[in-house]
């Protein structure tokens, strides 16, 4: 077992690094180089390679990724941000917790609105609540969840004036205004995954409902609550944890647009102001939280199925 | 009875039905573009500039004067266009890395295909698209000679991250088709390579892709619409739905309401038509196959 | 011979259908049985003859879509088709137990086979952790579980079919039920392991409990039950005795089910096989389910369902045209 483990760590950190190189080597293989856009189109070429020794542009490429790697490593140094000059460190600081927050919150909405939606519909079949959850999981896969964010920001904020329209107050201000700030925002990230979750949930109920032994702990006796946490949601939910993992890696892609929607500052938002702006460091950095992340979510909803499951993990 | 039974059969099928309808409506509509829309979708008009609703304009003008209606009509174009090619490329350049993959197990080939698709799994889809997308740059790029604009690069690009999850199916399937008897059969009667996985192993393998390729293409309208509401997809003056709503986006606080609604409305009907066809298609054609409905 | 005490458990004139709303077929068909105390009753017949549904019955554990559409089932004089299903729950488990045919789909995956256990004695009995482990783990033995201490931690896919045959046994025991309701249980599994579980079933007798056995195996219904039911198309072909349906069986399908069985020393030069399908699930008929498959079938047969008719105090059969006993056949 622990050997497995640790081949899987390897082969994720090989992954992150090849993820991360070629992304530095595709970013450096851009003509328009990052000294054009903080100095100006028309800057004179002596500024230009000033500018490029100066942040060690000017060296094979492969020797600035060893330079970039080794600050990381050693020092979690990421470099200075072109545009602003401050270390792109701070800034990952000040925004990676940001968008953690709206991932965890959004996941957290999902599970507590598809799972009992989920399981109720398949305990109750073709009753209203099923006909509900039918049309929801079409529309909420269908909806685009900037779109969805646009439409509530315009009723609940301008119309309404409940919900404050992006931004997002630290903790320290309150912690209600906090949290009322991530719930726009994390259930727009998170409806096209509760959608998908509570027809999985359903489907997975369902199918436990009809095994062996279910029938054996009816005849046995027991009391339905007990048939319904052990021996159906324990079997059902195995494969509705991997997914929930899963979709909180894929929500990483998707926080970009929303953080953009709802302006919050995390480092989805960050990446795209990177990216617009050639600020390589802050694309580097980026790019390698995602990526740690989305690896580390995979391998969990990997390991959370193994070791729910007896029949693999014994 | 016979008619009962047939109704039957169309009944269990009727969201399928409906979602062909509506998709079939966007279609049309995008191909009639030049017949059904009212007006010119990129003549300027400042003066009629932010008007809601009215016989005039049915879903009012946006912020430069120009017609919602039609923008949207000429914005069905757009997304279409991108969206249909961008899962027939994907999906061309999947099955055919998956075949190969599948047929030739146990070589260099197959571990390389594999661990490609394997690398792809790492990124979220979005992510990726982005980050090429930043790297090349919007607008058309010219590589010597041939000059791509930013719809077919966008195609490109989408079907890129769309080809590993498609080869993968398609990888799953043909390792089992391979490997069927009816295959070692006929490889040993002398049966040629090609003939043998185009004629015997795609047809086989080719079901569960075609359910999840029309999954894809609602994905991708929402990718499309995604990418150029952040401002990294079809470029303006084209009008794209997700353009659209990026312009919007600073109506929304004076109130402006339907610059924001209709465009999203556009796009949550041609992708919930699309879905009601590829939950149909699964119906028909993989019914065990389990609820992804595409990770994206 | 006569019971000089009421059945334990009796069908009066059952019959189960489904409960379609565009049409309702009849599975089971006017079913009349009894168990008395410390019997062991044999249900015999093909799939489709409806034996597990009878058996499933008793317990209210129908499928979804098939319920009773008319008759009695009493357990210990009450009426079970009466209660409501919380008060047959209460049973179940606890004086009515059943043992499924497939061992492995019938244990829970995610929990180890000790812990399904203390779930039924905690649900039934209630106890410290301690006492409930221990009431476990001598289960176990007792039904021949070598190890029980380690076996308890163990997940039903780390054990062999037989082993977890004996699971369920265990199961269904170890609140001491008055009846034991087993279908098909060693069809499941191989042929030295039948008999090892058969045996236990034999030990299983001994403390008293009463006993419903259900096979497609007339030869290991015989051997075992001390009477039997021959059932086919959802209906009771014949009752009787072991002795009796072995010796002197009449119904023309029992015979047949007989001579099927391969003996040691008959001279046979082909197996003896019933021409012909069981009636399936679509078709509705009048007349004895039999009839199209039957090589004594009179016209009759066809439209008319036979009336039961005694053939001796304590043996019944269903036929317009039964057979001379096998004895008396070969006599002649």
């Amino acid at each position: 077992m622990a050997e497995f483990l640790l081949r899987r760590l390897l082969l994720a950190a090989i992954v992150v690094l090849t993820v991360s190189f070629v992304i530095f080597i595709l970013a450096r293989l851009v003509p328009t180089s990052p000294a054009l856009l903080v100095l100006g189109a028309d800057a004179a070429p002596a500024e230009i390679a000033a500018f490029e020794q100066e942040h060690g542009l000017d060296l094979p490429i492969a020797i600035q990724y060893a330079h970039w790697l080794r600050g990381v490593v050693t020092r979690f140094d990421f470099g200075t941000s072109y545009v602003s000059g401050r270390s792109v460190t701070d800034e990952m600081i000040r925004t990676v917790p940001v968008t953690f927050e709206l991932i965890i919150v959004s996941m957290l909405l999902c599970l507590v609105i598809a799972v009992p939606f989920g399981v109720l519909s398949a305990a109750y079949p073709n009753g209203p609540l099923d006909h509900a959850l039918r049309i929801f999981s079409v529309l909420g896969v269908s909806t685009p969840g900037f779109w969805l964010g646009l439409i509530l920001i315009l009723v609940f904020s301008v119309r309404a004036h409940w919900l404050p329209p992006g931004d997002l107050p630290p903790i320290r201000d309150g912690v209600l205004a906090h949290v009322r700030a991530l719930v726009l925002p994390a259930f727009c990230l998170a409806i096209y995954y509760t959608a998908m979750i509570s027809r999985m949930t359903r489907s997975s109920v369902l199918e436990v409902l009809g095994q062996d032994y279910v029938r054996t702990a009816v005849a046995m006796g027991l009391s339905r609550r007990r048939i319904w946490l052990v021996y159906i949601l324990k079997n059902a939910m195995i494969p509705i944890v991997s997914v929930a993992a899963m979709a909180c890696g894929y929500m990483f892609g998707w926080a970009i647009v929303i953080e953009q929607v709802f302006n919050l500052p995390g480092i989805c938002r960050s990446l795209l102001a990177a990216i617009f702006s050639r600020d390589y460091n802050i694309v580097q950095a980026a790019v390698l939280v995602v990526t740690i992340a989305f690896v580390s979510l995979n391998m969990l909803a990997d390991a959370a199925f193994r070791i729910l499951n007896p029949r693999v993990s014994k | 009875m016979k008619r009962q039974a047939i109704f039957a059969r169309l009944g269990q099928y009727s969201s399928g039905v409906a979602g062909l309808v509506l998709l079939g409506a966007m279609v049309l509509v995008a191909l009639l573009a030049p017949f059904a829309a009212p007006s010119d979708p990129l003549a300027l008009d400042l003066a009629s500039k932010l008007l809601p609703p009215s016989s005039d304009h049915l879903l009012g003008t946006d912020q430069a004067g120009r017609d919602l209606l039609s923008r949207i009509i000429w914005g069905a174009r757009e997304s279409l266009l991108i969206a249909f090619g961008s899962v027939f490329f994907g999906t061309l350049f999947g099955v055919s890395l998956g075949l190969i993959a599948g047929y030739k197990q146990g070589t260099v080939i197959e571990n390389v295909i594999t661990r490609v698709f394997d690398l792809f799994f790492s990124i979220p889809m979005l992510v990726l698209a982005i980050a090429l997308i930043g790297i090349i740059g919007t607008g058309s790029i010219s590589l010597g000679p041939l000059t791509i604009d930013d719809q077919a690069k966008l195609i490109g690009l989408i079907a890129f991250s769309f080809t590993p999850a498609l080869g993968r199916i398609t990888y799953a399937a043909a390792l089992v088709e391979s490997r069927s008897d009816y295959v070692r059969a006929k490889r040993s009667q002398g049966a040629s390579p090609l003939e043998l996985v185009v004629l015997e192993i795609l047809p086989n393998s080719i079901p569960p892709v075609i359910v999840q390729a029309t999954l894809f293409i609602g994905v991708a309208v929402i990718v499309e619409a995604s990418l150029s509401f952040i401002g990294l997809g079809v470029q303006p003056p084209t009008p794209s739905w997700g353009t659209m709503l990026a312009d919007a986006r600073n109506y929304i606080f004076s109130g402006e309401w339907w610059i924001a609604l209709f465009p999203g409305l556009a796009i949550c009907l041609t992708v919930v038509g699309i879905n009601l066809i590829g939950d149909a298609m699964r119906d028909m054609l993989d019914p065990r196959a389990g609820v992804r409905s595409g990770f994206i | 011979m006569q019971g000089s005490s009421q059945p334990l458990l009796r069908f009066e004139g059952v019959t189960i259908a489904t409960r379609g709303s565009d049409s309702s077929r009849v599975l089971v068909s006017d079913v009349d049985l009894h168990v008395s105390a410390g019997e062991a009753l044999g249900i015999v017949g093909e799939s489709g003859s409806g034996k597990s549904l009878t058996a499933l019955s008793v317990a209210g554990l129908l499928p979804s879509g098939v319920a009773l559409s008319s008759g009695r089932i009493s357990f210990e004089g009450k009426v079970l088709t009466e209660l409501p299903d919380s008060a047959l729950h209460r049973l179940r488990g606890k004086q009515i137990s059943y043992v499924f045919q497939d061992p492995l789909t019938a244990l829970n995956p995610t929990i180890t086979i000790g812990r399904q256990i203390t779930d039924v004695l905690s649900q039934h009995v209630g106890g410290s952790r301690k006492t409930l482990k221990r009431g476990a783990i001598e289960i176990l033995s007792r039904l021949g579980i070598a190890d029980a201490e380690k076996r308890v931690r163990s997940y039903p896919h780390q054990l062999s079919g037989g082993m977890r045959q004996r699971v369920l046994i265990a199961l269904a025991m170890v609140c001491k039920p008055r009846i034991l309701i087993a279908d098909e249980p060693t069809t499941a599994l191989d042929v030295t392991v039948q008999a090892k579980i058969l045996e236990l079933f034999r030990a299983i007798r001994t403390t008293g409990i009463s006993l419903i056995f259900i096979s497609h195996n007339i030869d290991v219904v015989l051997e075992f039950c001390d009477r039997v039911v021959v059932m086919y198309g959802g209906r009771v072909m014949e009752v009787g005795t072991a002795e009796e349906i072995g010796m002197a069986a009449r119904h023309p399908y029992t015979q047949a089910l007989l001579e099927c069985v391969p003996r040691l020393g008959t001279n046979l030069e082909r197996l003896r096989v019933i021409d012909g399908q069981p009636p399936g699930a679509q078709e509705t008929l009048s007349g004895c389910p039999f009839s199209n498959r039957c090589p004594r079938a009179l016209g009759r047969c066809h439209s008319e369902m036979p009336l039961s008719q005694q053939a001796s105090p304590t043996s019944s059969f269903s036929c317009w045209n039964p057979a001379p006993t096998l004895a008396a056949a070969s006599a002649s």
